[in-house]
């Protein structure tokens, strides 16, 4: 039986077929990726045009790229084991992309048990500022715990004295201390305050997003927030968002084009500058 | 001795570099697209395919775009040629200015090999035209050079039909002379470039070329268009517009940006082959010039917009790791983050507003502030330094003034490498440079008015103040029949209204340049005209005020703490400097306009030879001292006289002893502008 004639040019129409059939199936080895048999010089060119249009190449085919498979899988799922299966990826690579994920902020890494799992960052984690404030609770509470130690060992008899009596109130003191040191380190889970805020600003952001330019501007942010949140709200959920790595924040660069009340509501930043775009990763 | 914490502006042709190469890894990435393209639509001599693209870079103040120039520069020279241009303060970008600018940037060297981007250029040309895909351009161009007339004269010919066979409204004669150049002697090479910049070429690099007159203007976007093709083949062209937020005027003057709107549409629209990369800051684009720009040219100027990106928490930690790896072995004798605290570094990380350049600063203000504490106390061991502390600093507006005076010495210094380049090619810098600077440094004085417009081949700075104004024409033409013309329209001028013509003091006129010099002096005689010559000290202020105050603008200034310094701040400082305001061009203009004498200059500065028939001449520094020793010289070249003069008056100027033999009238006879003699006259 003769062979089918290969395919040697590739168009438009071809590019636009493939496209669509690897992000139905998620991963196509090069050679099924037309229904057409093709030569290796067709097969080259559509990769590289795939490529060009954000697929992923592999040693085997084209995907989806796993980023964003993985993405695709944690919105859908609450939680994920690390070996999971993707279209056209190793374990190895999976794993890679998850740590880099969550090495940009788009994800949080637990341990359950013995295994590692992968979470989409909602309420269930602690937000950077709250984990930054829990890792300072624990140095202070170190240091408590020192004080402790060294308030106790003076009830202690040596073989010169006998035992100090501990006064009341300096133990009070002391227990205050350690349990101040633990008040409000963790917020409350229920998604509270903070993450409805979260939700909101982001959602207004995503919306005010100019077209073309890939910016928002804080000040019109803020204004259309104005009857949910207060202007220094939205300043800690983007200050929090760009800790995650989620957004950027853009230090005002006009010469004095900003109006009094547009300077007001714009955002200052960690190092002190005037913080008047913000831009989405 | 500098670290890599001293590198805070990115120079664009400079040798330094340290890169993080992740960092907007996307623009220099979809620059690299375009160029591929290009290179391959110029492979396939595929007209259609071969397009020109247009791609807006927009980021805050320090976030690296010029840095991006050098990196494109590293990364993807020599297989592109690559074009740096910022807009003068004041002036309008011409295409002539950009053909200019490109015959400048592709006599300068690639970034990876000992060779001129020009040479890449034809080389890669050469080798197309005989199947070499581009491939070795040095290769081919050698063996062009070294080939027997007629073979060459072949492959002049095989490259034009090839060239003309996908764009063919290019300037032949254009190309054929751009071909020529590599087996011109070196000379002839000069004169042959300065009349493919667009240049006026002096009388002899005319008499060398053959032709009559420079390129004309109907001329230039042929021009550009050529080589936009010619580079297509292997090294295609990448313009890189920078600063573009100094189109913005300060009195709302639109002017510039709609002419920058129809510049880019203009090579859209005309050149095929050339990539287009255009760098503004993004509040400034948005709010001050995307709205000037209409909707056919906005879609032209913002084919693609890419945002440089801010680092992310480990950019920043990576590029202080970089940093601290290039420091020098005696400031670095323990790990990383040494010679940092660990906290330093991780609040550096953590602010998520820190540009890398706010980031540098930050780190060379530590590195300070930990070497002093070194040296206060050596016998502390690293391990138990004591707490950070804060390098000793005088009150703010003290540290802000040494910060703003150490900026402004590096912009002198830059001025004057300019003109060491220029004079190196036997040239000064154009008249639109000048009237850019004139027009900045105007901007500094009160109540005045600065609008620069080209007049034949001169350029106009009309200044204007309470009603009144004067024309500063700039007259730095090369060929004594332009300058001729622009002398007798400025004297014609100078009968109704104050003119005053000014020329660099290198650019003397040539003994055989009589017409030049009899204008001059009817300029001289006429109500209102008066001609002055510019020191270098003089220019080198002017072009370092116009770029310091462009970099104001730009908000590339950054103060002690790391944040760009206000520009008004920069301007206030700078006129109380007084340099360019007290002494010089402009407030002999002003004087002219109100008819008093300019103030006293300071001591320090040498006077000016100025000619003004209205106004007193100046005091002749040393009086008696030129006539005097002309009458024992009896004939001299002026050379020779300013030589003898200084060996008696240390300070003696070249500018005061021409006004000095001026104002000695009939008894000096002047032979051009070179030659002097004293005729003494019976009694």
């Amino acid at each position: 039986m003769p062979r089918r004639a290969e395919l040697d040019e590739i168009d438009e129409a071809h590019v636009t077929a493939a496209e669509r059939a690897v992000r139905e199936r998620g991963f196509l080895p090069t050679a099924k990726l037309l229904s057409e048999r093709m030569s290796a010089r067709a097969q080259s060119a559509l990769v590289l045009a795939l490529e060009k249009r954000g697929l992923e190449r592999t040693a085997r085919g084209v995907r989806v790229p796993l980023a964003k498979q993985l993405t695709r899988a944690l919105e859908a799922a609450r939680e994920l084991p690390m070996n999971i299966k993707l279209a056209g990826a190793s374990g190895k690579e999976i794993k890679s992309a998850a740590y880099a994920l969550v090495r940009d902020g788009h994800a949080a890494l637990i341990k359950k048990g013995r295994s590692e799992r992968l979470l989409p960052i909602d309420s269930r984690v602690l937000s950077a500022s709250e984990a930054s404030a829990f890792a300072q609770a624990a140095t202070r509470l170190t240091a408590i715990a020192k004080k402790l130690e060294a308030f106790a060992r003076t009830a202690r008899p040596t073989r010169t004295r006998p035992a100090y009596a501990l006064m009341r109130e300096e133990a009070r003191a002391l227990a205050d201390e350690a349990s101040g040191a633990l008040d409000g380190i963790v917020g409350d889970p229920s998604g509270g305050n903070h993450h409805e805020a979260r939700a909101l600003v982001l959602e207004a952001a995503q919306n005010l997003v100019m077209e073309g330019i890939g910016l928002v501007y804080v000040p019109e942010l803020v204004q259309s927030l104005a009857d949910k949140l207060v202007r220094e709200e939205v300043h800690q959920v983007l200050s929090d968002a760009a800790q995650r790595g989620e957004l950027e924040l853009r230090p005002e660069s006009g010469l004095d084009r900003l109006s009094p009340g547009d300077r007001a509501a714009c955002l200052v930043g960690p190092s002190g500058r005037l913080v008047s775009y913000v831009r989405m990763r | 001795m500098l670290t890599p914490f001293d590198y805070e502006h990115a120079d664009p042709w400079g040798s330094h570099f340290l890169d993080l190469e992740t960092l907007n890894a996307h623009v220099n990435g979809r620059i690299a697209e375009l160029l591929l393209d290009v290179r391959g639509a110029a492979e396939r001599s595929e007209r259609e395919a071969l397009r020109t693209s247009a791609l807006l870079v927009l980021g805050p103040a320090g976030t690296g775009k010029t840095h991006l120039f050098s990196r494109l520069r590293r990364e993807l020279g020599p297989r592109a040629a690559f074009v740096h241009i910022r807009p003068d303060i004041g002036v309008v970008t011409t295409p002539r200015h950009v053909l200019a600018h490109v015959i400048d940037a592709l006599t300068r060297e690639t970034a990876r090999q000992p060779a001129r981007q020009l040479e890449v250029v034809l080389g890669c040309l050469i080798s197309a035209a005989r199947g070499g895909q581009g491939a070795r351009p040095l290769l081919h161009l050698d063996d062009h050079r070294r080939a027997p007339d007629a073979e060459r004269a072949e492959t002049v010919e095989g490259i034009v039909d090839r060239v003309e066979g996908f764009c063919f409204d290019l300037s032949i004669d254009y190309l054929e002379l751009l071909l020529t150049l590599p087996v011109l002697s070196r000379i002839d090479q000069r004169a042959a470039l300065a009349w493919l910049s667009g240049r006026e070429p002096s009388e002899a690099q005319l008499a060398r070329l053959g032709r009559r007159a420079g390129l004309g203007d109907t001329e230039v976007i042929p021009a550009l268009r050529t080589l936009a093709a010619v580079a297509a083949f292997g090294a295609p062209l990448v313009l890189v517009f920078d600063q573009l937020e100094n189109l913005v005027d300060p009195n709302g003057e639109t002017d510039r940006i709609i002419a920058y709107g129809t510049l880019i549409s203009e090579l859209r629209d005309n050149a095929r082959g050339l990539t287009l990369v255009q760098m503004a800051l993004d509040t400034e684009w948005m709010h001050g010039i995307r709205s000037v720009l209409g909707s056919s040219q906005r879609t032209r100027v913002e084919g693609e917009i890419v945002q440089v990106s801010m680092p992310t928490r480990e950019e920043r930690e990576k590029l202080v790791k970089l940093w601290v790896a290039a420091l020098p072995d005696e400031q670095r004798s323990a790990p990383f983050p040494a010679p940092f605290t660990g906290d330093q570094v991780k609040r550096w990380c953590d602010a998520a507003d820190m540009t890398p350049r706010a980031l540098m600063i930050a780190c060379r203000q530590a590195l300070a502030g930990a070497l002093e504490r070194a040296r206060k106390h050596p016998e502390v061991t690293r391990e138990r330094q004591p707490p950070s502390e804060p390098p000793p600093r005088e009150n703010d507006s003290d540290a802000l003034s040494l910060r703003l005076e150490a900026l402004w010495e590096e912009y002198l210094a830059a001025a004057r490498n300019e003109l060491k380049r220029e004079s190196e090619e036997g040239r000064s810098v154009s008249g639109e440079r000048l009237a850019g600077a004139l027009v900045a440094a105007a901007g500094l004085l009160d109540d005045t008015r600065a609008l620069a417009r080209m007049q034949g081949t001169a350029v106009a700075v009309m200044l204007e103040r309470a009603q009144s104004r004067i024309a500063v024409i700039i007259a730095q033409q090369l060929h004594p029949r332009s300058l001729a013309v622009s002398l007798r329209r400025a004297a014609e001028r100078a009968a109704t209204e104050p003119v005053l013509v000014v020329r660099d003091q290198a650019l003397p006129f040539k003994p055989s340049w009589g017409g030049c010099e009899e204008q001059r002096r009817q300029l001289l005689k006429s109500r209102f005209g008066s001609w002055l010559e510019l020191a270098r000290h003089e220019l080198v202020r002017l072009l370092a005020t116009h770029d310091f105050l462009a970099a104001a603008r730009s908000q590339d200034l950054a103060g002690p703490d790391g944040h760009a310094i206000d520009v008004s701040l920069v301007r206030k400082w700078l006129a109380d400097k007084n340099e360019i305001t007290q002494s010089g061009v402009l407030p002999l203009a002003l004087a002219m306009l109100t008819g008093t004498r300019p103030s006293e200059r300071p001591p320090s500065a040498p006077p000016l030879r100025t000619s003004t028939a209205p106004l007193p001449q100046p005091e002749p520094l040393t009086r008696a001292g030129a006539v005097a020793i002309l009458r024992e010289l009896r004939i001299a070249s002026i050379e020779r006289l300013v030589r003898e003069v200084r060996a008696r008056h240390r300070h003696a100027s070249r500018a005061a002893i021409e006004a000095e033999l001026r104002s000695a009238g009939g008894r000096i006879r002047w032979f051009g502008s070179s030659i002097v003699c004293l005729e003494e006259r019976d009694s």
